[in-house]
């Protein structure tokens, strides 16, 4: 039952964020010289016709009332429509998101597979030459943008190897989306049981989850390595290596206890990523929604962007929840809070 | 007690010292010869060092030109003629590289700069009227809801927008960029003060009638700087990114202007089909830069944590340890 409360309780406190958040995107996005109406008409237009437009979209009304009429919309679940593709925003975002997160999910598990044992093992043995290699890789990739990083994959892999497909998308040209069931790729041709389309899409996405999972490894790597540094002069600690345990179950149970912060990091870096991960989808003509959403904005696009954003939102509000309940599983001392 | 202000009023200078020899005895000598000893931390003033440098003598260096293009040069490899070849427009990449940091560094610096200035004041009132009643009290309540609202927008998003906004320029991405970063400094800020503002010797001279003012400018303030200086200078770095990254999606700094992330994206196309140079140049450039400016931040975080600060040198440990004693 207190589980229960503790969610509503979160959830109502989320909907003043999202308000606020609905607000200042608005206004904000109101700003953007550019009116969408001749846009979208294209330059032959005449007057009349951009003025018919102006009043069905509602863009003649003072802004206040735009927003209210926009809130209203929401309520139903009706995003508007994109002036650029002509899609109700939605359709739009649901087909997009699935790539950005498939990308995003995949590039993180990467930076947990590098990031977790190298930050245990450093944090560990703080003097050790993994400790050091572990300060290298985390200054050196640290300082690295990932967009270039992404570049420098695609020349090393693909220009100068060939080992990798060229960074056309989410699948080459030869090959056909699966039906969509989830919307990754990758994941559908598998439920569908087509291993060509499977392999075509997961070697597509070898590149861009490389370059995410490298650069993100740096911060899941200090997070472990820090706390795996602060539990080690704790007693239990102390008192299994003085007992003269195996390095490798004093570093279990380590992990184990350090597993909190380094979820709530892993959340935190899962929700900035859905919203930024644009430059990397762009390198690799990814088509997510950051790219979609980069466009819209340049392009004064507004329902569009706001639709990114207050979905960006969401998809942060939902990742911090969900690592907020894994931490009270893990570490019962939360749970009396 | 007495040395955390006069490092706070001091540090700053240390950024530009560069190689020359500080008079010991100061704390601004220590700083020096503690970093001096540390090569890690030494690494990234002399990067800066350098990238400053080189930024404010290219124009008089016998370089091509950054911003005219040779069209007879497209696309060379790197050579003598062009040490680090040329772009698909015929400009010489060598000369951009070495312009680029009098636009992204006036940028980056201009921009955190100006959020630490805002966001720092603000946090420190925000920190000390926390949890009042009154006016002050519901501000500061504001204030964060504030904060909390612009940090749940994606960064790079709510940047692009603010810049559509303003218009393409360097004024409006330093502004942008001003704006992105201001909840950061609020947030360390405010920290900060809420720890501060619990001590006797603050406490004290609140019982003695100091202004909210002069509290934080006289006690406050003071004993906060040293982890605000050392988000700034690792926020420097993130700025460079941002920058380049806005440049990379077309609403930064305009084509011809040398810059390191349009030059990245103008050679992007280039890398697929194998054409190196354009791209990886400015962005190892970008990477250096933004990698020296995370060890000034390290140095000036173990600076000023005593810990780190005694932690004895990799050199004297090891001349310890063959018994001829530590420094």
């Amino acid at each position: 039952m207190g589980l229960l409360s503790y969610l509503g309780k979160r959830l109502l406190f989320a909907i003043p964020q999202l308000f606020g958040i609905a607000l200042v995107a608005f206004f904000l996005l109101k700003l953007i010289p550019g009116d969408p109406a001749p846009m979208m008409l294209g330059p032959l237009a005449t007057q009349e016709a951009v003025d018919k437009l102006r009043h069905e979209m509602g863009l003649d009304q003072p802004v206040p009332q735009q927003f209210v009429a926009y809130l209203g919309q929401l309520l139903h679940g009706d995003l508007g429509r994109s002036w650029q593709t002509t899609n109700p925003v939605l359709v739009d975002l649901a087909q997009r998101l699935p790539a950005t997160l498939e990308l995003v999910t995949l590039g993180l598990l990467v930076a947990i597979a590098i990031g977790l044992p190298f930050g245990l093992a450093a944090g560990r043995k703080p003097h050790s030459r993994t400790a050091r290699a572990a300060d290298g890789f985390s200054i050196g990739a640290g300082a690295v943008p990932d967009f270039w990083l992404a570049l420098v994959l695609i020349f090393l892999f693909y220009s100068a190897f060939h080992w990798a497909p060229p960074p056309v998308g989410r699948l080459d040209f030869a090959t056909l989306a699966p039906d969509r069931i989830t919307g990754s790729y990758a994941l559908d041709a598998l439920l569908r049981g087509d291993l060509e389309t499977f392999r075509a899409a997961l070697s597509q996405m070898v590149l861009p989850v490389l370059t995410l999972g490298l650069v993100y490894s740096v911060p899941v790597l200090n997070m472990t390595r820090v706390t795996v540094e602060r539990l080690n002069e704790s007693d239990f600690v102390r008192f299994a290596d003085a007992k003269g345990l195996r390095p490798a179950r004093v570093s279990g149970h380590v992990l184990r206890n350090a597993l909190p912060s380094i979820i709530t990091i892993i959340g935190v870096l899962y929700g900035t990523l859905v919203g930024s991960v644009v430059l990397v989808e762009v390198v690799f003509a990814w088509g997510g929604a950051g790219q979609y959403a980069v466009s819209a904005v340049l392009n004064a696009d507004i329902n569009a962007s706001l639709g990114f954003i207050l979905m960006a939102a969401v998809v942060s509000l939902l990742v911090h929840l969900v690592v907020d309940f894994i931490t009270v599983a893990l570490d019962p001392r939360t749970r009396t809070q | 007690m007495s040395d955390a202000p006069l490092l706070a009023q001091q540090a700053p200078e240390s950024h530009n010292s560069g190689g020359d020899s500080v008079p010991a005895g100061t704390v601004l000598g220590e700083f020096w010869s503690f970093v001096r000893a540390r090569p890690g931390f030494l690494a990234g003033y002399v990067i800066i060092v350098t990238v400053v440098v080189m930024g404010a003598v290219a124009p008089i260096l016998p370089l091509a030109s950054p911003v005219d293009a040779d069209a007879s040069a497209y696309l060379l490899p790197p050579g003598w003629a062009h040490p680090m070849g040329t772009d698909t427009a015929g400009l010489d990449i060598f000369s951009r590289v070495l312009h680029a940091p009098r636009v992204d560094l006036l940028i980056a610096l201009i921009s955190t700069l100006a959020a630490a200035l805002v966001g720092g004041t603000l946090g420190a009132y925000v920190g000390l009227w926390d949890g009042m009643r009154g006016p002050k009290g519901w501000a500061s309540t504001l204030v964060m809801r504030t904060a909390d609202v612009l940090q749940a927008f994606p960064v790079f998003a709510l940047a692009l927008v603010l810049v559509a906004v303003m218009g393409q320029g360097v004024a409006s991405i330093v502004i942008a960029l001003g704006i992105v970063n201001i909840p950061v400094y609020l947030r360390l800020m405010r920290g900060e003060t809420l720890t501060l503002r619990g001590q006797a010797f603050v406490e004290a001279a609140r019982i003695a009638g100091a202004s909210d003012s002069t509290l934080l400018r006289r006690h406050i303030v003071p004993n906060a700087m040293a982890p605000i200086l050392a988000q700034m200078t690792t926020n420097v770095g993130v700025a460079v990114l941002l920058t380049a990254g806005l440049s990379f999606r077309g609403a930064g700094v305009r084509a011809p202007t040398p810059e390191w992330g349009s030059m990245i994206a103008m050679g992007f196309q280039n890398v697929v089909t194998g054409q190196w140079w354009p791209s990886i140049f400015p962005g190892l450039a970008l990477a250096l830069t933004v990698f020296g400016f995370g060890r000034i931040g390290a140095s000036i975080q173990a600076w000023s944590n005593p810990r780190e600060r005694a932690r004895p040198t990799p050199r004297a440990w090891a001349a310890f340890r063959q018994g001829r004693g530590a420094r």
